[in-house]
């Protein structure tokens, strides 16, 4: 009963060409392995969520899509994986464009020790997107789109590490989203978030949907259920995790091909 | 029991500890009968056992100041480059940081000998401040840059992968980010660094000489607050109470120095330098 790490449920065509395809994706660390053999394809303008127990490779998933796992000393990735078309792990590969086209929000909100302001300006700045004008407009309206504008219009030159969690990650998000990515990479967004703010922030995910195609490491299976389209559940085996099957939300919760997703996505597993 | 032993070991250190700073204090108290205005406008008179300690107030300010012009801009340098090498993995990083920990370790005395064969020798810049200054610099260097490498780091640790996320440039990342966020640890090495300057005799004897003449420039030659107490102390009989004067007004310099590096530095970051405000309240709409 070893996980298929191939296993797919529909097949991609024509305009549902996928955003990011995944091929052969293998990640360790020094000697460990920690993914193995991965191949995913995530659909445009979907919410694709991940699930499977803690220590499974997700995070260094999403973390290999913009190449943030470049930061880790000894982490060794080989298969391939293809934004928009183009093989990201080629030489001469522009990183930086990569980073700005893909949003990344990290488990803790991680806002800058600057000012609100300067939070959303300074990576728009960096990018050259807009002159002072309209950056400004730009951020007014993002703001407008987190639900935050009304909450801190009046403070925007306040320090950013004084809002709440939940301010702090929309925020997070803003600073992600102006940068107008056309993926967005979420882990575990809403794990240190009260009920309310988690609420909010599963909200604005629904919002953002509309707009660019999202990835989404949950642990809450909850939460899977109400945001996923697909669905993709990893498991570890002899220490690495694998993706052992992948579809359509409604397909895997109502009919999983594997007992084991069967298992994790009944509650009795994890 | 061992509760018991544990409360009265620890209580005796701590009452020991204080002991040692209850002399000091009484020390400097008694010198405080000597500490008249007159004594920070007037030179030495009779070897020091009157007049006033100006001459020494200027010399270890010109001395300060110097080695902060070499520790400060060397310094953030310096440290950027090994924490920007770590994220890099450069080689041989390991070896630039041992041999910091050992300049560190490098007894003043043998500092204040290779400042007096390079300066005042080699660069020919004899006994002076200038000289005294920039040996003043090499001493603490390793140590400025040791204890700004942790604050970079930790700040580097915190925003450098979110920052990579989204696509920064590295030097935004550097100068906007983890510099400024870094300001209160770069404030804290500085007054350690300043503290171990002001402190110091042995270098000093060697670079800057212990003339006791106000110095006109950091050309002259000049002796400083700490190499006067010595002298004072050591050479000159009768001289305990100036002495214990002079050290009253190091204390107190030294406590200047630090409430000012923390203006600079400090609570603002160097954000002044950068005009950002950084983790603190602003609430200008």
């Amino acid at each position: 009963m070893s996980p298929n790490p191939n296993h797919q449920k529909f097949t991609i065509t024509g305009d549902d060409a996928p955003v990011i395809d995944i091929r052969d994706l293998t990640a360790r660390y020094g000697g460990r392995t920690v993914l193995r053999q991965v191949s995913l394809q995530v659909r445009p303008l979907r919410i694709l969520t991940i699930v499977g127990p803690s220590g499974c490779g997700k995070s260094t998933l999403l973390a290999s899509i913009n190449r943030l796992t470049d930061l880790i000393p000894d982490c060794h990735i080989t298969g391939e994986i293809r934004v928009e078309g183009q093989p990201i792990f080629q030489r001469g590969y522009d990183v930086r464009s990569l980073r700005r086209r893909i949003g990344w929000i990290a488990q803790r909100p991680t806002p800058f020790p600057l000012s609100i302001w300067e939070n959303l300006e300074l990576p728009m700045r960096d990018h050259g997107l807009g002159d002072r004008r309209q950056r400004q407009q730009r951020i007014e309206q993002v703001l407008h789109r987190v639900g935050l504008w009304e909450e801190i219009r009046h403070r925007l030159h306040a320090a950013a590490t004084e809002l709440s969690g939940g301010q702090q990650q929309r925020l997070c998000i803003a600073r992600a989203i102006l940068l107008q990515p056309t993926i967005l990479l979420l882990d575990e967004p809403c794990s240190h978030l009260d009920p309310l703010s988690a609420q909010r922030i599963e909200l604005l995910i629904k919002e953002l949907r509309q707009s660019m195609t999202i990835v989404l490491v949950t642990h809450h299976l909850a939460q899977a259920r109400r945001l996923a389209d697909d669905l993709a559940f990893f498991w570890w085996r002899d220490g690495a995790g694998e993706l052992v099957e992948w579809g359509a939300a409604k397909e895997l919760f109502t009919q999983p091909q594997h007992r084991l997703t069967d298992a994790y996505l009944s509650g009795d597993l994890g | 029991m061992t509760d018991r032993w544990s409360a009265w070991i620890t209580g005796t250190a701590a009452c020991l500890t204080v002991a040692v700073l209850a002399w000091i204090a009484a020390d400097l108290i008694r010198g405080v009968g000597v500490v008249r205005w007159q004594f920070f406008v007037h030179g030495p008179e009779d070897f020091g056992r009157g007049g006033g300690v100006a001459p020494m107030i200027v010399a270890s300010l010109w001395l300060v100041l110097i080695s902060w012009a070499v520790v400060i801009p060397l310094g953030i340098l310096a440290a950027t480059a090994l924490v920007v090498g770590r994220l890099h993995q450069w080689p041989g990083l390991r070896w630039v940081e041992w041999a910091l920990d050992l300049l560190a370790a490098t007894p003043s005395v043998v500092i204040g000998l290779f400042g007096n064969a390079f300066f005042c020798v080699a660069l020919g810049l004899g006994f002076s401040l200038l000289a005294g200054g920039l040996t003043l610099g090499c001493m603490t260097l390793p140590l400025f840059v040791r204890t700004t490498q942790i604050g970079l780091q930790a700040a580097v640790t915190q925003h450098y992968a979110t920052a990579s996320a989204l696509g920064l440039a590295l030097p935004t990342t550097l100068l906007r980010i983890v510099l400024p966020a870094a300001g209160p640890a770069m404030s804290a090495a500085l007054i350690l660094a300043t503290g171990r300057s002001l402190a110091e005799t042995a270098a000093l004897i060697f670079t800057s000489g212990y003339v006791p003449r106000m110095p006109l420039s950091a050309f002259d030659s000049g002796r400083s607050l700490s190499v006067h107490v010595y002298d004072l102390a050591m050479n000159v009989s009768g001289g305990d109470q100036a002495a214990r004067g002079t050290a009253l007004v190091l204390v107190v310099l030294l406590l200047a120095i630090n409430a000012a590096s923390r203006l600079l530095l400090g609570q603002h970051g160097i954000g002044i330098l950068h005009s950002v405000n950084v983790g603190r309240s602003n609430t200008r709409a």
